[in-house]
């Protein structure tokens, strides 16, 4: 076998694939874990779009609502903690009560910006791309502006969510066990995350809420004629969503590490916006961009820290480090521009809905 | 549209205005002549980190010579640095700390602009400047900055020095024989100096140990010091497919993921620029110690100095010589050091103090 | 009804028509100083455990007024802040008028500042005379360049232009670390930094700060306001926008109007960063990085992507950042609250209908929802069948 593999790589240029396709099998246990925990909040934020959108609500306010719940959820522990104290965490999850109740108030707080978001979308009838703005400045400044004066104050320690362990049977399953470890082995809310795309498929494709809401997204005014209150159903999918996006804001401060730093969403909000539309506003495209996104990211931090050896390495030791880094940016422009093209999103996304007997 | 847009904001510009012409320019009494202020790096004061402590100690150092609490301000990016300074110097401030390695510019060009200010940098060495002491951008250097700009102290420490105990520490430490070191981005200096003598000291220890270098980001400064989750991710892989057991981070919040990333995975880290126990408790149970440049003291002596009159122009610097760098206590994990590492540590630390042990290769602080 | 008007003195009816124009936003930026003063005296009692100071409010915003507008030099420094802020606004506004949402301003004032310093720093002999345009149009053109392929996409293969301009942020920052690390890195800088602009630094014409940009920016105003109103292609990029169906019956070829307006905002980003390097920064590390590619997109927004509003929205904003340093150094309130105040402002212009109501404001003009919804309604759209 090894002299197989030894006399393939040495073909010129396709060799140099072999190497690749060889190097990245065997990265590929590490870099899938990698790439599902980097895909995450994406996701999340991805899938709240898509409920909004589906709605026919535009939400770029993604990232507010993150930062805001990841704030939220940070700081809601390290008060409980306060007033309560810690807890015994449990073994699977590491789940304490401060912790529980943090998550709760990280969604509490994502879907009462939701509802904000809702009501000057639906009720005032403003610019929805506006009021999403005004959400993004408006969590920038107040997480920014709350966590400067924090300095000061002594707050106390607080815990995280813990990673699942998949026993290593499974994990060594051949061929399937490196999925299971990379889509299972994760906390709480990665976990969840992967639930959520499954049931959110299933959901807005085969249930009565997906009809209404795929109807009130691409022609409200005939939904309203076959009985559907389409402000009513507009409302509750915006503020459910707030609760996705809160999700994974929460999994930045209190599941994947440990506290809150201003703006430590960085942009995650954004690449969740443009996962929704190069996933055409479906919750498994959605999935699939955002894995795409993150798998990339996670190719180019394993050539760094983990660099290939032989004619490989020599090559990629010519390319430019910062190529690396731009390289998730560039797969997803060409996946978009190449192979899916226009994305056209719900009919009646962005535009307020005004009922006939109202105007 | 025209004609409701644009009265509407320009009604709101009026309102600035009259609120400028009401305001008189609030006054504050002091005991002492020095009005301290602090420029920290991009981003935040609340770093738990490099800007925090060197607050910390711009605090201590007013509090010492009976001055009022620094004023502080957070620049939103690097063409604010200029600004900032001068709205220092407008509002009558007469000693200002700057934070950061790349504000060396803006705090040169300040320091030419206003001899009667006194200006103290951190990690803003070299001072480069021509023969008539402005800021010399071909890097030529060929002005001395203790004549011509004797009213800037700049600050800086040989991180290679603190990373080298940290290197020893860690080397001794490791079972798997595989420890790493994550940094934040590869363009400063001084997170390039942590490193090399971290890999320097390692080797010292036990040639055969492997020492991974990762750095978080080769271009983008946000992400790689302000960007906890993305060292969370990068340290976890460092463990898992590097089979790393001790990781030192260089990259500030970006590495506090680092050290949330060893602690989940129950193997050991070492923090870097403060007592990372204190400054990041989350990190407690599997920081063995931090590699730490005395940050908050030696501002704080810059200060008291000023104020005496004593303060040495041009570039200062902090080693082991002065006891400006060293490695934090272990807070419980003594266990952990045997005796013979002890006496190593003992002896390098000695070793600088004299110039024997050679702690960063020729090429110090470049990549 | 003629004769009541008649009868009413001028200068009152006047004065009752200017009411009914600034009813809205004052009460909006009134209202937003004040949901920003409870946050003020709230944060400071209950986070700090400072004793109730109700003045606290008063001493910032005075700070924060004085900071912007209280002596010469601090006009200056707000039309300094205003010129990025200005130019990559028009950009991003032209844009909307089209009906693109191009969040890539970031980038291509990133990428117009390379391009600025790489044609400066390779004329370094030259007359100012000469290199300034030359560094200038070097900046105008790589912000362009950076415009023109999400266009491109987007006209050829129907790429949503939000996706490809967040992409391209990140890629310019990839670049832009490279090209200052490798070819344009002056010998012996470490950390790696490019050569001074040298001859292309724009002159200083007024205070210590204050260059060529600022008359620059002010000057793309009027031009820009011309190029969409009183030109064919203007109407063309507009028509665009508002319906590209009818655009396309009337003649008008949507893909070449989409490539064109990309390029031209991304040109006016390009020139933003242009001006920030020639005329502030003057050489560039990898540090070089901004936040006006963001805050340029709610300039627009706020100026309803007319030239002139967006002109006034970039004074606003430039104001409010020029104060917020002072706000912090001599009332100890974090910057960050003026991004807050910024959200409330917008908050109340859009809720305008619900303001009015709340407060009887009766006769008082308030935003038609017809000229708003432009940008919204093409995000999701098919601009191109």
């Amino acid at each position: 076998m090894d002299s197989f593999l030894h006399t393939i790589n040495g073909i010129p240029v396709l060799g140099i694939v072999f190497q690749f396709v060889e190097y990245f099998l065997n990265a590929l246990p590490f870099m899938s874990r990698v790439a599902v925990e980097l895909a995450v909040p994406i996701c999340l934020a991805a899938l709240c779009g898509v409920m909004c959108e589906r709605s026919g609500v535009v939400n770029i306010g993604l990232e507010g609502i993150m930062l805001t719940a990841a704030f939220t959820g940070w700081f809601a522990e390290a008060v409980i903690t306060g007033i309560m104290g810690p807890g015994t965490p449990t073994p699977v999850f590491g789940l304490t009560v401060p912790l529980v109740l943090a998550l709760l108030a990280a969604i509490i707080a994502g879907m009462l910006l939701s509802l904000l978001h809702a009501w000057l979308s639906i009720s005032v009838r403003a610019d929805q791309i506006i009021a999403g703005a005004i959400i993004n400045i408006a969590a920038f400044g107040m997480t920014g502006y709350l966590n400067t004066l924090l300095a000061t104050v002594s707050l106390p320690v607080t815990s995280n969510f813990t990673a699942l362990t998949i026993p290593s049977a499974v994990s060594n399953i051949p061929l399937v066990g490196w999925l299971i470890d990379a889509l299972f082995g994760q906390g709480p809310i990665g976990i969840l995350m992967v639930i959520i795309v499954v049931v959110f498929q299933i959901f807005l494709f085969r249930s009565r809420w997906g009809l209404r809401t795929r109807a009130v997204g691409e022609h409200p005014r005939a939904a309203e004629t076959v009985g559907i209150d389409v402000i009513r159903t507009r409302y509750r999918n915006v503020v459910l969503s707030g609760a996705l996006a809160a999700l994974g804001g929460a999994y930045l401060s209190i599941e994947a590490t440990n506290g809150f730093q201003a703006g430590m969403t960085q942009g995650r909000g954004f690449i969740g916006l443009a996962a929704m539309i190069v996933g055409r506003w479906t919750p498994l495209g959605a999935f699939g961009a955002a894995l795409l996104f993150a798998a990339s990211q996670a190719i180019s931090q394993t050539i760094s820290i983990s660099p290939p050896t032989g004619e490989l390495g020599t090559l990629l030791d010519h390319v430019p480090t910062q190529f690396f880094d731009a390289l998730p940016y560039l797969i997803t422009i060409v996946v978009l521009a190449g192979l899916i093209g226009r994305s056209i999103a719900p009919a009646a996304d962005g535009r307020p809905y005004q009922r006939e007997s109202a105007s | 549209m025209l004609t409701l847009g644009v009265p509407r904001v320009a009604a709101m510009t009026l309102v600035l205005l009259v609120l400028a012409a009401c305001g008189g320019s609030p006054t504050t009494t002091t005991n002492s002549k020095w009005k301290i202020a602090l420029m920290s790096a991009t981003g935040t004061l609340q770093d738990h980190n490099f800007s925090q402590y060197s607050w910390e100690g711009a605090k201590k150092g007013a509090a010492d010579i009976g001055a009022k609490d620094p004023a502080t301000v957070v620049p939103v990016d690097s063409t604010d640095y200029a600004k900032d300074i001068q709205t220092f110097v407008d509002s009558g401030y007469n000693l200002i700390v700057t934070v950061a390695f790349d504000e060396s510019g803006a705090t040169t060009t300040a320091a030419k602009k206003n001899p009667n200010v006194k200006f103290i940098g951190v990690d803003q060495s070299p001072i480069c400047i021509d023969t008539s002491g402005n800021l010399d951008t071909t890097f030529g250097c060929k002005g001395d900055p203790k004549t011509l700009l004797p009213n800037y102290t700049s600050l800086y420490f040989q991180e290679d020095q603190p990373g080298y105990l940290a290197g020893m520490v860690a080397a001794s430490i490791t079972k798997t024989k595989h420890i790493a070191a994550v940094g934040g981005i590869n363009v400063v200096p001084p997170v390039v100096r942590y490193i090399q003598g971290f890999q320097l000291g390692a080797q010292a220890i036990d040639p055969s140990v492997k020492v991974d270098v990762a750095y978080v980001s080769t271009s983008d400064f946000t992400k790689a010091f302000n960007d906890p989750v993305a060292g969370k991710v990068l340290g976890s892989q460092l463990i898992s497919q590097n089979h790393d057991d001790v990781l030192f981070q260089v990259a500030g919040k970006t590495g506090n993921g680092v050290l949330d990333a060893a602690c989940a995975a129950n193997v050991y880290a070492i923090g870097v620029d403060v007592d990372q126990y204190l400054s990041y408790p989350n990190a407690d149970p599997c920081l063995v110690t931090s590699a730490e440049k005395h940050l908050s003291n030696a501002v704080e002596q810059a200060i008291k100095k000023v104020n005496d009159g004593t303060i040495a122009p041009g570039d200062t610097l902090f080693n082991a010589a002065n006891n400006g760098i060293g490695i934090s206590p272990f807070h419980g994990k003594e266990g952990m050091i045997s005796a013979a590492l002890q006496a190593k540590l003992t002896a390098a630390l000695n070793g600088m103090k004299n110039g024997s042990v050679t702690t960063c290769p020729a090429k110090c602080g470049q990549p | 009804m003629s004769q009541a008007i008649a009868r009413l003195p001028r200068p009152r009816a006047l004065l009752r028509y200017l009411w009914s124009l600034i009813a809205v936003p004052l009460v909006s930026f009134f209202l937003a100083l004040l949901v920003g003063a409870i946050v003020i005296i709230l944060s400071s009692t209950l986070v700090l455990k400072n004793p109730f100071d109700p003045t606290l409010p008063l001493t910032a915003y005075q700070a924060l007024a004085q900071g912007a507008f209280g002596s010469f030099n601090s006009v200056v420094t707000t039309l300094v802040i205003t010129t990025p802020l200005l130019l990559a606004g028009l950009g991003v506004g032209i844009g909307f008028r089209a009906g693109l949402f191009n969040i890539g301003a970031q980038g291509q004032f990133l990428m117009g500042a390379v391009g600025a310093v790489a044609v400066a720093a390779n004329m370094q002999s030259s007359p100012p005379a000469i290199a300034i345009p030359a560094a200038l149009a070097g900046g105008a053109l790589a912000g362009a360049a950076w415009g023109f392929v999400p266009g491109l996409l987007k006209a050829t293969s129907g790429a949503h232009e939000v996706v490809t301009t967040i992409m391209m942020n990140y890629i310019a920052l990839a670049s832009l670390a490279w090209i200052v690390k490798g070819p344009l890195k002056e010998m012996g800088s470490n950390p790696p930094t490019t050569p001074d602009v040298g001859a292309a630094a724009l002159p200083i014409l007024i205070g210590s700060t204050g260059h060529l940009g600022i008359l620059l920016a002010f000057a793309a105003v009027p031009i820009a306001w011309f190029l969409l109103f009183r030109t064919t292609r203007g109407f063309e990029i507009r028509a665009v926008g508002a319906n590209p169906d009818a655009a396309r019956y009337a003649g008008v070829n949507p893909r070449l109007m989409i490539v064109l307006t990309m390029s031209i905002a991304g040109m006016l980003a390009g020139l933003a960063g242009a001006c920030t390097i020639l005329g502030i920064s003057h050489r560039m590390n990898t540090t070089f990085q901004t936040k006006v590619g963001f805050d340029s997109i709610t300039v627009a927004l706020l100026g309803r992507s007319n030239p002139i509003g967006i002109m006034f929205a970039a004074l606003l904003f430039g104001a409010m950042r020029a104060g917020a340093p002072p706000m912090q150094i001599n009332a100890g309130i974090p910057v960050e609250l003026v991004d807050f105040i910024q959200a409330l402002i917008l908050l109340f212009l859009i809720a305008n209908a619900v303001l009015r109501r709340l407060l009887r404001l009766r006769g008082v003009a308030g935003a038609e929802q017809t000229g708003f919804q432009t940008i919204t309604r093409s995000y999701g759209r098919e601009t191109l069948t």
